[in-house]
């Protein structure tokens, strides 16, 4: 057969149809703006949290490692550094803080020695820039660009003086050890340094690099407590705790070193993944239903022009093309608008999200996403743009002429035998004609269902996690105070009573506070006893949180019961603080009991359960009460998780003690306060807390935590999520409702020959306007119904996978009624406007129409 | 006694010289139980009498009574109101409702009206017209034929004062015509219907007891009085037996 060179001639009938459809076209337009919007948004999102998990810890160490080990040995460091899963293994120790810079006084300057490993494959990438290199002789120093501004030096130089005071952060016994090292920690070195470099990078801390020579001269080990750390590069950055475990047993930890790591980055990723997916999922599904429709509507509304076409000689492949053709031109225009519009949202917004739904992440670390971003969700939007093209295409291209020229739009499918007819009223008849209407044309029908379902439940759902991720609501279930004051040097051995009662009273005398809860503590020796903690320290010590080796801890243990390891705390809560204490429990306590000094209650922080320790009694000393040496006894009434014990510091392994306030001072004589909890009557008042934090105004020691600060740092970020959350229900909602209203005008437009009729025969114009509104409000209600039935769960299933800070699971009733009031009032109020706009001429000029198919 | 009475009717279309007068001063009354055929070629404003008879459109001026009320000062949902309770309509096209099975669109204009079908009547009307087999068959099932005597189920089963047929059998082949033409007469006798039908063809209009003959929108003539007289008596009986 002879090849008709015919693209010209069917790209011209494609650009002419195009042309002649405008406001359609527009419609179509508009919503592949919404929907490449939304998918590049979501992909963004997506790429964004992959980013920022990944170099999370490049952007706040300044380093690019996974996890680290702390204080590691050397043989270690080896063992490590041969393990598969292991890339790189780099050491850094810290050494020496530098307090002075010629005379000028510095706010501690930390000095870090790091290997090659370290430098040149986990800090090199990590930094912006650098210049010079790595300190190699005993006498040079690498500034950070927050060190040099910090010393007030503008124009660095290579080989400039850096006269410094530091004191090296070697223990003492080592610096008695060790002759040759430069001084004892905490006593001041004079020297002049020489710069052989510096940097920028994401921290923005004040920190120099000193060499080996440096390092070995201040006596500082690797394996001295905080100071040394493996920085290790895994090969795969998403661990879980399985893998920490396995590699702290390769390495045989010992006591207090710890590999530190985020080990819900699995958990947390995966649960963010298919959050994301299902979003992007209903966004696709909410695109495809739209973009279907409104080509669907338009090829039926114009199928007789394409049955013409195909008259006069168009093959089925030619018209398909045509189809394609205009949905590609929408594509041309609809894509990039979309795109630009999430590419100044994703700027905005996006690190804002990030950090609420992973508050360690600070908003300003989020990494900005690239233009292939852009590309994908770009190829994405075409490939919905002709996915949903196909149907209507085929429709276009398939339907015989013959037919097309006859084709009514909506007409019934198949004849199917009804049931017998049944009496009906005029209400019950429009209701049932309304049904018939609903449904007439399945297809559209479930298009209107899914895309208002899917609308409504994304909706649902984006509301259920704003609400639960809303900065007033987390603070009110995280943090049952307003204000806590914390007195620091509760663990000295020179403790100060900083809080005194008479704070206390003038705290509580001020108008706006609600309660003030005391919290008392000291320190409690516990020896060891098998009937109440064997099973709670057998089973930490399989933890991560394993201390160290069983058998020889344990022997240490029974030999001197004033091990610190294993001392306890004893806390004294003041009526109220048992109230909230019990409140947590469940009410399980009696109040005397507890007053009298007779039970005790613990938290349980590193295990779950009670770990057998309910119901036993407790010999423990209190080496600062009145009688050092005496026993007393008390019964472990009961056991809660670790959140339950108000107070800050910790003894040892074995649980704190929790006992009346009246019954610490039978014991203590006078007890210390380690910190008070203020509640005011208004949650988050200004006033209240200004006037409070004056009573402790001017004493360093005492610091505060306050609900206040930290809603107005969480503030900003979860306004920015409302924003776009918001934005994404009610962009789906708009989707839906535009093809809602889509069906419902061509609907009416293909039954106004049908409406005329009615009017004929004797349905009045109020008749119909009923019928119409029934059958808007049988959309609206079913797809509520249906967004319910799916939304919940959904919405329950993602708020778990996000919910960070624990708060239990409710739903914005409000919000949503709102959405589900406009949508059926929307449904109700759209078909009527519409049924108005086709009434503009008289019956019989309407059913001329008819006469005339 | 006449249950319609048209008085001066005019319809004018358009004005100066493109005015088109599809209707110039017609008067005529029907009497209760004729069977008046208006006849007229194409655009002679036979349609439009009937449409201005139905309440389907707005005279430019004078008058329709129907049933002793001018309904020419009636709303627009009274007129429906009205249409539904009063006059049946039969197109050419039949205009049923095609997601109604027969039963459903017979009755549907009783339903309309907030009342519930009279079976019995109903019952009748559908023997009458021989739809027992179809009740439950959808529109699209039927035949051009059959889906015309559901429309003339439809139009009598309100038990309306008149009916108004707009060339019933526009679409029909001869044989079918005569068939939905005899069942219209006999069910109308029977039931006591008085039936206004429009057509352009003679030979249909035979079969009514009189007809007018309309030309530019002006009676030219018409005939058949004395079949009339007859036809009436016999019909009003039946009517009062129907009405009550």
């Amino acid at each position: 057969m002879l090849k008709v060179s015919n693209q010209k001639i069917t790209a011209e009938i494609a650009s002419t149809t195009y042309k002649a459809n405008g406001k359609r076209n527009l419609l179509t337009i508009f919503a592949l703006f919404l929907t490449t919007f939304l998918i590049s948004v979501i992909i963004a999102l997506g790429v964004s949290y992959w980013n920022t998990i990944s170099q999370r810890q490049m952007r706040m160490e300044g380093m690019d490692y996974d996890v680290e080990l702390t204080e590691p040995a050397e043989e270690q460091v080896q063992i490590i550094r041969d393990m598969d899963e292991v890339r790189y293994a780099g050491l850094a120790v810290k050494c020496a803080i530098v307090e002075e810079y010629n005379g000028k006084t510095l706010d501690k300057m930390r000095l870090y020695w790091l290997d090659d490993i370290c430098w040149e494959k986990q800090t090199v990438p990590a930094l912006e820039e650098y210049e010079g290199h790595y300190p190699q002789k005993e006498n040079e120093i690498m500034l950070s660009g927050s060190a040099l501004t910090a010393i007030g030096i503008d124009k660095p130089r290579e080989g400039m003086s850096i006269p410094v005071t530091y004191y090296t952060l070697a223990s003492e016994e080592e610096d008695a050890a060790a002759e040759n090292v430069q001084a004892a920690g905490d006593q001041s070195i004079q020297k002049e340094f020489i710069l052989s470099g510096w940097y920028t990078d994401y921290t923005g801390n004040d920190r120099g690099y000193v060499s080996e020579a440096f390092f070995r001269g201040t006596g500082v080990k690797q394996t001295d407590l905080t100071q040394g750390a493996l920085k290790i590069t895994l090969n795969n950055p998403l661990y879980s705790e399985k893998d920490i475990i396995r590699m702290q047993q390769a390495v045989g930890i010992r006591r207090l070193q710890i590999i530190e790591g985020d080990y819900d980055i699995i958990s947390s990723f995966l649960k963010m993944s298919v959050v994301l997916a299902g979003l992007l999922l209903m966004i696709f599904a909410s695109g495809w239903l739209f973009i279907y429709n409104t080509l669907y509507i338009s090829i039926t509304k114009d199928i007789r022009y394409y049955g013409q076409l195909k008259t006069i000689g168009m093959t089925s492949r030619q018209l398909k093309n045509v189809v394609y053709r205009q949905a590609f031109f929408n594509s041309c225009i609809g894509i990039p608008a979309g795109l630009l519009a999430s590419a100044v949202v994703s700027r905005l917004v996006i690190p804002g999200i990030l950090h609420m739904v992973n508050p360690s992440v600070p908003a300003s670390q989020v990494t900005p996403v690239s233009v292939w971003i852009f590309l994908l969700a770009g190829g994405f939007a075409l490939l919905t743009n002709f996915l949903s093209s196909r149907k209507p295409a085929k429709l276009a291209g398939e339907v015989p002429p013959v037919e097309a020229m006859k084709y009514v739009a909506g007409s019934a499918g198949k004849p199917k035998p009804r049931r017998a007819p049944k009496p009906q009223r005029s209400g019950n008849l429009l209701f049932s004609m309304a049904k018939q209407n609903m449904f007439r044309d399945k297809k559209q029908a479930a298009v209107i269902f899914l895309s208002f379902i899917i609308a409504l439940s994304v909706f649902v759902t984006v509301n259920v996690i704003i609400v639960g991720n809303e900065a007033a609501r987390v603070l009110n279930e995280s943090m049952d105070y307003d204000i806590c004051f914390k007195n620091e040097t509760t663990l000295d051995d020179d403790r100060r009573q900083l809080i005194t009662d008479e704070d206390i009273e003038n705290v509580r005398n001020i108008s706006g506070v609600k309660e003030v809860r005391k919290v008392t503590s000291t320190v409690a020796v516990v020896p060891y006893q098998e009937e109440v903690y064997g099973e709670y320290l057998r089973e930490i010590y399989k933890t991560r949180h394993s201390p160290g080796n069983y058998e020889e801890d344990m022997e240490q243990y029974k030999n001197d019961p004033a091990y610190s390891m294993f001392n306890s705390r004893l806390i004294g809560l003041d009526e109220a603080g048992f109230a909230l204490v019990n409140e947590k429990l469940g009410n399980v306590l009696d109040k005397d009991q507890f007053m009298r000094g007779e039970i005790a209650v613990s938290p349980n922080f590193f295990l779950e359960g009670d770990s057998g320790m309910k119901g036993k009694t407790v010999h423990f000393y209190l080496p600062d009460g009145l009688h050092p040496d005496k026993e007393e006894t008390v019964k472990i009434a009961a056991v809660g998780e670790g959140d339950i014990n108000p107070a800050y510091f910790a003894g040892g392994y074995i649980p704190e003690l929790m006992v009346s306030e009246n019954y610490a001072q039978k014991l203590m004589g006078e007890t210390f306060t380690e910190l008070i909890e203020v509640v005011y009557d208004e949650p988050l008042s200004a006033g209240t807390e200004e006037a409070v934090r004056e009573v402790f105004a001017g004493e360093d020691d005492i610091t505060y935590n306050s609900k206040l600060e930290r809603y107005n740092e969480m503030k900003e970020s979860e306004n920015q999520v409302r924003v776009l959350g918001g934005s994404l229900g009610i962009i789906l909602a708009m989707l839906a409702v535009l093809n809602y209203l889509n069906v419902m005008a061509a609907g009416i437009q293909a039954r106004q020959d049908e409406l005329a009729t009615l009017e004929s025969i004797g349905m009045t114009v109020k008749q119909t306007k009923n019928m119409l509104r029934l059958e808007g409000a049988g959309y609206a209600l079913i797809s509520i119904a249906g967004a319910l039935i799916l939304g919940i769960p959904l919405s329950f299933a993602a708020f778990q996978a996000m919910n960070v800070y624990f708060i239990s699971y409710s739903v914005p009733w409000a919000a949503n009624l709102i959405l589900f009031a406009v949508v059926l009032l929307v449904c109700i109020t759209a078909p009527v406007g519409l049924y108005r706009k086709t009434q503009n001429r008289s019956v019989i000029e309407r059913l001329r129409n008819v006469e005339n198919n | 006694m006449n249950i319609l009475e048209v008085r001066e009717l005019k319809k004018y279309y358009g004005e100066g010289e493109n005015q088109v007068k599809a209707l110039d001063g017609v008067s005529l009354s029907v009497e209760k139980g004729e069977f008046l055929a208006v006849v007229g070629t194409s655009g002679s404003g036979k349609s439009t009498l009937l449409h201005m008879m139905g309440g389907l459109d707005t005279p430019t001026s004078g008058q329709v009574v129907v049933a002793g009320k001018d309904i020419s000062s009636l709303s627009r949902d009274e007129l429906t109101i009205f249409r539904r309770r009063k006059i049946g309509f039969v197109f050419q096209s039949y205009n049923l409702l095609p997601l109604m099975n027969v039963y459903d669109n017979i009755v549907l204009p009783i339903k309309l009206d907030g009342i519930r079908p009279d079976e019995t009547y109903v019952d009748q009307i559908i023997a009458a017209l021989g739809l027992e087999e179809k009740r439950l068959a959808m529109p699209n099932q039927l035949s051009g034929g059959q889906q015309q005597r559901v429309a003339l189920a439809r139009a009598l089963a309100a038990k309306p004062a008149i009916i108004l047929a707009d060339e019933p059998t526009g679409n029909l082949d001869s044989k079918t015509s005569m068939d939905v033409l005899g069942l219209m007469k006999t069910s109308g006798e029977r039931f006591g219907q008085t039936i206004v039908m429009i057509t352009h063809n003679d030979e249909i209009a035979q079969m009514a007891g009189r007809i007018i003959r309309l030309e530019d929108g002006r009676i030219c003539g018409q005939s058949g009085q004395s079949d009339r007289k007859q036809k009436s008596s016999q019909g009003s009986r039946r009517a009062g037996d129907f009405h009550a």
